[in-house]
């Protein structure tokens, strides 16, 4: 009892405190994920010329996720991409139901949630998702932001084959395990 | 200075030190080619990589002309129907990969706004943008119809990026359309996808005043000041100045001019080996004809030696042939002699038999003292022939030891030769036309054993069987050249053409006669300072012609006879 009300106490003040400040090089992981996203191949995946839904759970609007939505449009492959933001993951699962994800977006802070089961549904609608934290990737996410040797790459979790990689999409990511 | 004369070690070093530049100077000519072909592949990848840039750009601000043609003929439109043009514009353009446009309409010179896509609507809220956004439109609205750029800072915490503005006027009305190029995309899209291998890289963007409105640098820690520079290119706004680093394309392929430079260096190693060769084969030649040398002058002095022997032989040789010639008419003077005494003594003792008897009569004494006075002069007269063979004999003999310079009276000389030869060769006539007071000075043994080789080889080789044998010798004397001509001819059998050109060029016969006449030839040029001339022709005639000097002093003296008189 004791431990679940400190685990609780911890995650709000964890919430509390990462609402104070915008996520991390969030103009960084923008640029990442708009090049990234272009050259995903959603053929096998996706019907052709549908739009693409790019929901992201964040805990405000200074993320990198909003910062790619200033474009308003983006393209992944041949679809057009549209943005929906969510700052609740009960919000972001009745928009999962009633219209469906194709692109999920973790900030630092629910990446490290236990999303273990939101990414499986995610894995099962062959929908990509991008995250923050190695915790993200044990969780079989997609692709997550991760700091490495002080720069912030974005790795992608060779033990999901939601999407293929290709050269150029290669040339966004990093590969390594 | 001949070949032959420079050392071989110096030849050796000069293949090797010309082979070894030669070789040099080839990589290097070879070296600079690569370089340039290098270099060249730098020029085109840098070149390559310019258009790709230009192409990306010219992509990004394609949208804000298309739709600035839409809007302003389809006024009307609203806007969702420009947010469908926008969208069908991303999906139908693979190069496009974000749609930006601001669309203001100008109401009493003042900036109305119409619609907004993407980026291009953060400068409807964002308070900090307006400036740029008029900075813009005023300086768009000062050249129309023409795209202008400039930098605003659109996000927080990162690069500026490049806003385009267009001005229009269209039927009293204007127009203004912005677009937002997202630099820090497009700068992070060529890093990671288009920046080639090895190559430091600044691209600068001019505005229309040709100045740098940003400037980008890729691979800037390969800038090094030993790495060539590329020419600076340029393509519309774009410029591009390039450094190659040494490793790109793997580096300059320096391996045609490391083979043509290890390949010049063996061919010179192996040419200074067969010059080794040689020199070796020459030295070893140069002894050999060195020994060859030794042999030859060995053999020289001999071979002088046995000439010397030859000649004082062959002089005394003379001696040996005229003697018996000499001596064969001695005795039918001494037979006369003999006979004369015996007829004497038989009538001596017929007459004392008459006497004692005293049938002697007078005409008997006087008929008997004329026989004894008739038969004693007859064999006065051939005693004293007898001894003038002898005496002739005596002399020629001395004068074939001596051999001394002395004046000499041609026409005693000769006739005293010939007539030793005459008691042999009866058959023979012997022609003398000399000119009674002509002397000459000379080696009499010398001129002896040149008559005698050409008297000899007339009369025991000139003539064969026939009847009228004719020996001719005739000297003038030519007062302007102060020579005497002694010319001997005999009308034989002539010289053999090929006999005849060995003599006269001096070379040895295969049947190794002539040597007479070869000899007569150098005791003429080379002891008594004249000139001879042989002429034949083949059963017909010989004809020996000399020059000889009158007065021998009046020439220059050879070697042997300053020894001789020494």
């Amino acid at each position: 009892m004791l431990k679940a009300f400190i685990q609780f106490i911890t995650l709000v003040s964890l919430t509390f405190s990462y609402q104070l400040k915008a996520e991390d090089n969030s103009a960084f992981k923008s640029l990442v994920m708009f090049q990234a996203l272009k050259y995903v191949d959603w053929s096998t995946t996706k019907k052709a010329s549908k739009p693409l839904n790019f929901c992201s759970l964040t805990q405000n609007e200074h993320s990198a996720a909003h910062t790619l939505a200033l474009k308003k449009r983006i393209k992944s492959g041949q679809h057009i991409v549209y943005f929906n933001h969510f700052y609740r993951l009960a919000e972001l699962s009745d928009f999962n139901l009633e219209f469906g994800c194709d692109i999920y977006y973790f900030d630092n802070l629910f990446s490290q949630l236990n999303i273990r089961q939101h990414l499986a549904t995610a894995v099962q609608q062959n929908s990509l998702s991008i995250g923050n934290s190695d915790t993200f990737l044990l969780q079989n996410g997609t692709m997550a932001f991760i700091e490495k040797s002080g720069k912030t790459v974005l790795q992608i979790n060779p033990h999901q084959a939601v999407i293929q990689t290709n050269d150029k999409l290669a040339s966004f990511l990093d590969i390594s395990e | 200075m001949k070949i032959t004369k420079v050392p071989s070690w110096l030849i050796i070093i000069l293949c090797l030190s010309i082979g070894a530049f030669a070789s040099f100077k080839a990589k290097q000519q070879l070296f600079g080619l690569e370089q340039q072909n290098w270099l060249s592949t730098a020029a085109q990848v840098n070149s390559d990589f310019l258009s790709g840039i230009n192409q990306r750009f010219n992509e990004q601000i394609k949208p804000i002309q298309n739709f600035a043609a839409l809007a302003i003929s389809n006024q009307n439109d609203s806007n969702d129907q420009f947010e469908q043009f926008a969208e069908s514009y991303l999906l139908t353009h693979p190069g496009i990969d974000e749609i930006s446009i601001g669309y203001y309409q100008i109401d009493e010179n003042r900036l109305s706004h119409q619609w907004s896509f993407g980026t291009a609507s953060l400068f409807l809220d964002n308070d900090e943008l307006k400036p740029s956004l008029l900075n813009l439109y005023r300086n768009a609205k000062q050249t129309p119809n023409q795209l202008i750029y400039q930098l605003a800072q659109t996000q927080q915490n990162f690069n500026p990026n490049l806003l385009a503005g267009y001005y229009f006027q269209h039927s009293n009305k204007s127009y203004f359309f912005i677009s937002v190029i997202d630099l820090n995309n497009l700068h992070y899209e060529i890093t990671q996808l288009m920046v080639p291998d090895h190559l430091s890289l600044k691209l600068d963007f001019m505005d229309d005043s040709h100045s740098q409105l940003f400037s980008w640098t890729f691979n800037p820690e390969l800038v090094n000041k030993e790495n060539k520079s590329l020419e600076t290119i340029s393509v519309a706004r774009w410029h591009l100045s390039t450094q190659v680093a040494e490793k790109f394309n793997q580096g300059i392929n320096t391996s045609k001019s490391d083979n043509i430079f290890i390949a010049g260096l063996i061919l010179s190693v192996l040419i200074a080996l067969f010059v080794s060769f040689l020199a070796i084969l020459r030295y070893l030649s140069r002894q050999e004809l060195q020994l060859s040398q030794l042999e030859l002058s060995e053999n020289k002095d001999l071979l002088l030696n046995y000439q010397e022997n030859l000649k004082r032989s062959a002089k005394f040789a003379v001696y040996s042939q005229l003697a018996p010639k000499a001596t064969q008419a001695i005795p039918p003077y001494i037979s006369n002699v003999i006979k004369a005494c015996s007829s004497l003594e038989e009538k001596g003792l017929h007459f004392k038999s008459l006497i004692k008897e005293k049938k002697a009569t007078k005409s008997q004494y006087l008929s008997f003292l004329d026989n004894t006075v008739v038969l004693a002069r007859g064999s006065a007269e051939s005693m004293l022939k007898a001894g003038t063979c002898l005496f002739n004999l005596e002399k020629i003999k001395q004068e074939l030891e001596q051999d001394s310079l002395s004046q000499v009276h041609l026409q005693t000389h000769l006739q005293d030769l010939v007539d030793t030869y005459k008691g042999a060769h009866s058959e023979v006539n012997f022609i003398i036309t000399v000119a009674p007071d002509l002397v000459i000075e000379t080696y009499p043994g010398s001129l002896t054993h040149l008559l005698t080789i050409f008297l000899n080889n007339s009369l025991e080789h000139g003539f064969k069987d026939q009847s009228d044998q004719v020996l001719m010798i005739e000297a003038t004397f030519n007062k302007t050249k102060n020579r005497v001509s002694l010319r001997i001819e005999d009308n034989g059998t002539g010289i053999e053409p090929d006999l005849l050109e060995a003599i006269n060029t001096n070379q040895p016969h295969p049947k190794c006669v002539g040597i007479g006449l070869s000899m007569a030839r150098e005791i003429v040029e080379a002891q008594m300072h004249g000139e001879l001339d042989i002429k034949s022709k083949y059963e017909r005639y010989t004809r020996v012609s000399m020059q000889l000097p009158k007065d021998q002093t009046a020439q220059p003296k050879t070697e042997s006879e300053t020894e001789k008189q020494d």
